[in-house]
């Protein structure tokens, strides 16, 4: 018995006109309200802008560097401030912070009057801030204060970095407390401490409350990112029949390919004439 | 046509894969020209299988969903094409088996290896889409690829419409290379004598 074993990697031979009817006969694509659909969430998912230049142009090897300059140039300016810092400031458990100045300054002779004079000139910042931070400082302060000290602490100092923020942060409100607690938790000691001194620096003169939101908001704009808040099903299913039934074929279609986009099962939620529906052939 | 998806086709023209990667380091442009160049034979696949404008509408932007949730997880030990149309065949099959199309029925007497597509039983050739379509060209097209059995439309689908070679194309069915051609071969038979008076 023979065995006819043709050649794996060859293809079957091409006929130039059945290629040829075949592309005269098969020339759909897909329509132009599905395009920008897929191509918006495209740009969604990674957050990007319209984009003018080019590709070619936006990875040229020439501008390769530009962020790692500009990055480098942010360091050595960072590196700088710190060291023209006070020393004592730096190493030192009773280094004041600079924001002091910002703080409500209970112990201060006039706390009503500005709060920027509060600092008594040729006084010693650590005598006058000290006080003012243990009892009255807004809570990012007090959170930062406790970030540098608990930095290097064992993970179970994790509560003791959170907790105590609370009755610290008197002042501020008692969900925000009880947010910082919650987005601590998750993460070892280290970690939480290390978020919140990092985040301490821009939003120095804000509350805890106003830290936890921003934290919050991070989250909730990623969440944005990847999609727009959708609408209930049964509306939004209504509101496609009705722009079908206006004979606003674009605009069905939009909604339509933004509920697909939006609801993942959308196949399982959409009714047979609304999923199966299209618009009329241009 | 197939759409171009060789990197070494033009040394000044990025190949799908690096633009997958350049898309996945943020950059939305990257995507635009993936997108481009791959959305004409997606969609035609998907088209030419389910035969339904709407279906495939839905398939077709699951399918590109699916590769921009899939980003950064991407790594190109594959050509993109190759990849792309997996996500393609993979969708298609968990849509015909949330309509209840998937049957189990015996492939063809040439086809030894599972392909689930082989498992659909009269997955379109019924349905009244087709025979109402408005292009003369279009239905008569539908028409002739209804009647392949699944599999066989589905090796030559992906031949003519991905540009993936033969041994692509069986490792992403699951199917033996020679079956692969052979399938191949069996279509084009068969659509050659619907498809050429119409030229």
């Amino acid at each position: 018995m023979t065995t006819h074993r043709p050649d794996a990697s060859s293809e079957p031979p091409r006929d130039a006109r059945f290629d040829a009817a075949w592309r005269a006969a098969s020339r759909e694509e897909p329509p132009a309200a599905l395009d920008a659909a897929i191509l918006a969430s495209a740009r969604r998912a990674v957050g990007a802008r319209p984009q003018r230049e080019s590709l070619r142009e936006a990875t040229r090897p020439e501008r390769w560097w530009w962020p790692l300059a500009a990055a480098a140039t942010i360091g050595a300016v960072a590196i700088g401030l710190l060291q023209l810092a006070a020393p004592d400031r730096l190493g030192t458990p009773g280094a004041e912070p600079p924001i002091v100045t910002d703080m409500p300054a209970a112990q201060s002779p006039a706390p009503s009057s500005a709060p920027t004079a509060a600092r008594p000139s040729g006084t010693a910042p650590a005598a006058v801030a000290r006080p003012a931070m243990r009892k009255d400082a807004p809570a990012s302060v007090a959170t930062e204060e406790r970030a540098a000290g608990a930095a290097t602490a064992a993970p179970a100092a994790a509560s003791s970095a959170a907790k105590p923020a609370a009755p610290i942060a008197a002042n501020a409100q008692p969900a925000s407390a009880d947010a910082a607690l919650r987005i601590a938790e998750p993460f070892p000691a280290g970690v939480a401490v290390q978020r919140q001194a990092a985040e301490s620096d821009a939003a120095r003169p804000s509350t805890l409350g106003k830290i936890v939101a921003g934290q919050r908001g991070e989250a909730h704009s990623d969440a944005g990112t990847k999609a727009r808040t959708p609408r209930p099903v049964p509306e939004w299913i209504a509101l496609i029949r009705k722009l079908q039934a206006e004979g606003s074929a674009d605009e069905a279609a939009r909604e339509l390919a933004a509920f697909r986009a939006a609801y993942p099962d959308h196949e399982r939620l959409l009714p047979h004439d609304v999923r199966d529906w299209r618009p009329a052939e241009k | 046509m197939p759409a171009r998806a060789f990197a070494d086709a033009d040394p000044n023209d990025p190949g799908d894969e690096a633009l997958m990667q350049t898309y996945a380091t943020g950059n939305a442009h990257a995507f635009d020209r993936l997108y481009a160049r791959h959305k004409g034979g997606v969609y035609r696949y998907l088209l030419r299988h389910c035969g339904n404008a709407g279906t495939a509408d839905e398939l077709f932007q699951d399918v590109w969903m699916n590769v921009i949730r899939a980003r950064a997880s991407y790594a190109p030990s594959a050509k993109f094409a190759t990849w792309l149309y997996r996500i393609a065949h993979n969708r298609l099959i968990d849509h015909w088996r949330a309509n209840g199309h998937l049957e189990l029925v015996s492939a063809s007497a040439d086809e030894d290896e599972v392909d689930p597509l082989a498992a659909i039983a009269g997955a379109r050739g019924d349905e009244p889409e087709i025979r109402a379509g408005a292009r003369e060209q279009a239905v008569r097209l539908d028409l002739a690829l209804a009647r392949l059995p699944p599999a066989q439309r589905e090796a030559f689908l992906l031949h003519q419409e991905s540009g993936l070679e033969l041994a692509e194309i069986a490792a992403l069915t699951g199917a033996g290379i020679e079956t692969i051609k052979s399938r191949i071969r069996y279509a084009l038979a068969k659509l050659r004598i619907e498809l050429l008076d119409l030229q």
